[in-house]
């Protein structure tokens, strides 16, 4: 019995680690420019697909994993500079949506016709036998996804605290106006931020890849699952994402055996049942800008 | 009828495009009247959307599910229960209309990205209960047998037949959305469109109109469905999915949000590229048919939403008027900032 | 004989997170007074006006049109009991032309579309008639204040609150809005005036309310302000 309780917790911490990283996308970009980037999922893609190509031509791990997060990073600033910048002052905010859909499945698009539709599988990162962990059956890339996720979020952490760029995201999601009077441009903290989630989505993908190989169509489910993460944890709020994205992920585990069909759609019920009953998300707070 | 209520351009353009229609069997294939009868459907569905979004100035990536809904409901109840489809298809459509004021009813007091969201979650909730729900809808592999609608048949090419049907109720439906916001219900709309708080202000009960325009918009998709399951006489759960939302919001958008001719122009011009797409494509880009869709369509929505927001159908009245005005960029992203 | 209490706050707080932006406030606006409300800046004056009409909810206390508790109704309800306000950065319907402002005003309380010589009048009697064919967005600053104006006025309410509603004007329009409040005022209509504009605000007011940092602090005669030590200490300490 607790050996069931704690595969279910295992699992769900997993799924959890992954939505937060792209909670932790929504929230960084959303918290700096006001706008939900709705192609967050697509970098999660973009890290999974451009890991899988790299390892399976022979390129060794640490550097496939590094070229993915460069490249979404990458992408993260193309995206920006082609279809945001033009648009800030001058669209509204249902206009941001429909631009950054617009990116989403263009991005998914493109990835389509270079790299097909079936899926990619890529080796776990230690190849070996499930390791046992308190009457749970773990799988060794579960730990590598724990892993991977605890060292991000404290580097992240220390990223915003400590560094001249961390505080002027965070300066400039706290107030935009008094950053941009202590001389914080407004446009490249914008830049920053799609940068910055870029690399952090693309981090997801990279160790999601072995577990659920990469394919094109990946990113709007992960990002979903993600922005569900962020809008538990109060959208503005990264430590709240972190956890909004753990509960999520636990309460998917807890699901899977009652009726794994319907999983999907549990979340996105949860989804709406929270933004209309605690805009503000689940740790209270009300919802606007100034997290970080 | 007509005179009075719509403006007197309305009115001509669209016994213009009644005519087109009457002499299109006459002159296009078999082909072309296939492409214009999906451009129909869509159109119908578009112009739905058109008001919610470009009138109401809400957002919903959830319409296919409505569409969807329509079909499903008007299929099923033809094909179980043997009923006429000219009866299944007012009843799917009532039933659309009442399940989407029951959801808009909570749903709608979000707004901007969290209603984005939820309109999304929604729709993809949809898809999976269709998936799902073996029993009822037969599940991923769909069912067939739907019976077509009976009406007296002119051609012996089924096509120009169903031609004449579906752009029959393109016209009506156009004049009457047509009519409906040069009312001043429309202009009620527009208001809240512009200020909702405003709106209020001089005794508009903003929450009740949005979830009217809400189904009123469904209903408008669920029309389009109907007829659409009735004319394939098969259905799955796969074309009623978020690519088809968000399809139906390209034509919008590109047609003119704010604009009933938008909704129209925008589908018969996203009918004709996917198909020159298809047809294009296949002999440069092997086994990729159709697949560039997404990235036309994700291009396409970012470049005019960045250039000319107020889509194709501002063109026209653009060259008439000489007033081109962008009605969706108005305000700053800030306004995000309440993240709603 | 008091006149009739149209519009009424009663014990009302409000707070925005751990600020407390109104604290225990009772305002009574009576039929056909002009009541100005006036303080220093941060006193409160824009949230009890968000309060009266509904737009915020009160942390606690209750408001009242006509002894009717409104609290947890939507503005659209005090607009159709007869109040109605403007908006200090306005709230225009900016692609509907001038002529539409006013008509949507109209139609929403049940006239019908063809209630033509009505809109005319609203225009005209604020001076834009020649303008109703612009679209409102298109107008300079001062015409569109009045245009919310005359779309206030067209819903004929019987209390009508105006935040700043000289701000932005030149003095020209300053002295007709001074005449126009004179004249809504005769015509039996209540005005709730917030205006930091002391001399326009005293000058029409029959009464006036003094907030200090969320807290009434006097309710007296207009020619008693400048007089009243906790007004101009209220106003010396901040400003």
């Amino acid at each position: 019995m607790t050996g069931e309780l704690a595969q279910y917790a295992v699992t769900g911490v997993m799924l959890g680690s992954i939505y937060a990283l792209v909670a932790l996308g929504f929230v960084t970009i959303y918290s700096v420019t006001g706008v939900i980037n709705f192609a967050q999922g697509e970098f999660v893609m973009l890290g999974a697909m451009l890991a899988t190509i790299l390892v399976n031509d022979g390129t060794p791990l640490p550097l496939a994993a590094l070229a993915a997060v460069a490249g979404a990073a990458l992408a993260g600033a193309l995206i920006h500079e082609i279809a945001l910048r033009p648009a800030w002052r001058r669209v509204s905010v249902i206009g941001m949506i429909m631009i950054t859909i617009g990116v989403s499945v263009a991005v998914r698009g493109l990835a389509l016709l270079a790299w097909g539709s079936d899926p990619r599988p890529m080796p776990a990162f230690t190849p070996g036998p499930p390791i046992e962990l308190l009457g749970a059956v773990v799988t060794r890339q579960a730990l590598w996804v724990l892993a991977t996720t605890a060292v991000a979020l404290a580097a992240l952490y220390v990223f915003f605290q400590t560094t001249a760029l961390g505080r002027a995201l965070r300066a400039c999601a706290v107030n935009p106006t008094a950053a941009r009077l202590v001389g914080i441009s407004p446009r490249r903290m914008a830049l920053a931020s799609f940068v910055l989630s870029g690399a952090i989505g693309a981090l997801g993908g990279v160790v999601l890849a072995p577990i659920t190989f990469a394919t094109y169509d990946m990113g709007l489910m992960l990002g979903l699952k993600g922005f569900v993460g962020a809008v538990l944890g109060g959208l503005a709020n990264p430590p709240g994402a972190v956890a909004g994205a753990l509960i999520l992920g636990l309460l998917e585990s807890a699901a899977t055996p009652i009726s794994s069909a319907y999983k999907d759609a549990l979340a996105f019920l949860v989804l709406i049942v929270v933004m209309i009953a605690r805009p503000g998300g689940l740790f209270g707070g009300s919802i606007g800008r100034g997290g970080l | 009828m007509i005179r009075g209520v719509l403006p007197r351009r309305d009115a001509v353009a669209l016994a213009a495009v009644a005519a087109l229609i009457a002499v299109a069997p006459f002159a296009l294939s078999g082909y072309y009247l296939g492409v214009l009868v999906t451009a129909g459907l869509y159109g119908i569905a578009a112009v739905g959307l058109c008001l919610f979004v470009g009138y109401a100035k809400q957002i919903s990536l959830g319409h296919a599910a409505f569409y969807g809904l329509g079909a499903y409901a008007s299929g099923l109840l033809a094909t179980r229960l043997g009923l006429s489809p000219w009866l299944t298809l007012p009843v799917a459509v009532a039933l659309v209309v009442l399940a989407a004021a029951a959801v808009g009813y909570p749903v709608l007091r979000l707004e901007g990205n969290y209603l984005a969201m939820a309109t999304l979650a929604l729709g993809i909730m949809f898809s999976v209960v269709l998936r799902e729900w073996i029993p009822v809808t037969a599940g991923p592999s769909g069912f067939s047998g739907i019976p077509e609608l009976p009406f007296p048949r002119v051609f012996a090419k089924g096509e120009a037949n169903t031609l004449w049907l579906v752009w029959a109720f393109v016209i009506a439906l156009a004049a009457l959305a047509l009519a409906f916001v040069n009312s001043r219900w429309g202009r009620a709309l527009r208001a809240i469109g512009d200020s909702e708080l405003a709106a209020e202000l001089v005794g508009l009960d903003t929450a009740r109109w949005k979830v009217g325009i809400f189904a009123l918009s469904a209903g408008y998709a669920a029309v389009a469905g109907a007829l659409y399951a009735h004319y394939v006489t098969f259905l799955s759960p796969e074309p009623f999915g978020f690519m088809f939302s968000l399809e139906l919001l390209v034509m919008a958008v590109v047609g003119g949000l704010a604009s009933v001719w938008g909704g129209i122009t925008g589908a018969v011009v996203i009918v004709a590229l996917t198909e020159l797409l298809r047809r294009a494509l296949p002999p440069w880009l092997p086994g990729s048919s159709g697949e560039l869709e997404l990235v036309v369509f994700g291009v396409i929505l970012i470049v005019v939403l960045l250039l000319r927001p107020s889509g194709l159908a501002s063109l026209g009245a653009w060259v008439i008027e000489r007033r081109g005005r962008e009605p969706i960029a108005v305000e700053a992203p800030e306004a995000g900032a309440r993240a709603g | 004989m008091p006149a009739e209490t149209l519009l009424e706050t009663r014990g009302v707080w409000r707070e925005f997170g751990g600020v407390v932006a109104l604290r225990d406030v009772d305002v009574a606006l009576r039929a056909g007074e002009i009541l100005a409300l006036i303080g220093p800046n941060g006193a409160g004056k824009t949230t009890l006006l968000n309060v009266f009409s509904c737009v915020l909810a009160p942390t606690r206390g209750g408001v009242y049109v006509r002894g009717v508790r409104m609290n947890g109704r939507s503005p659209h309800a005090v607009a159709r009991a007869g109040v109605t306000r403007t908006f200090q950065n306005l709230q225009l319907f900016g692609s509907l032309t001038v002529e539409e402002n006013v008509r949507v005003a109209l139609e929403a309380r049940g006239r019908g579309a063809a209630d033509r010589s009505g809109v005319e009048r609203c225009l005209a009697r604020l001076g834009i008639a020649d303008r109703a064919a612009d679209r409102a967005d298109e107008l300079p600053f001062g015409q569109r204040r009045l245009v919310e104006l005359a779309r206030a006025l067209a819903l004929e309410p019987t209390a009508l609150l105006l935040d700043e509603p000289a701000a932005g004007l030149s003095l020209l329009e300053r002295v007709a809005l001074r005449h126009l409040l004179l004249r809504v005022r005769s015509d039996g209509v209540a005005v709730l005036l917030v205006e930091h504009d002391l001399d326009l605000a005293l000058g029409v007011a029959d009464r006036v309310v003094v907030l200090d940092q969320g807290v009434k602090i006097a309710d007296l005669k207009p020619e008693e302000v400048r007089r009243d030590e906790r007004v101009v200490a209220a106003y010396l300490g901040t400003e």
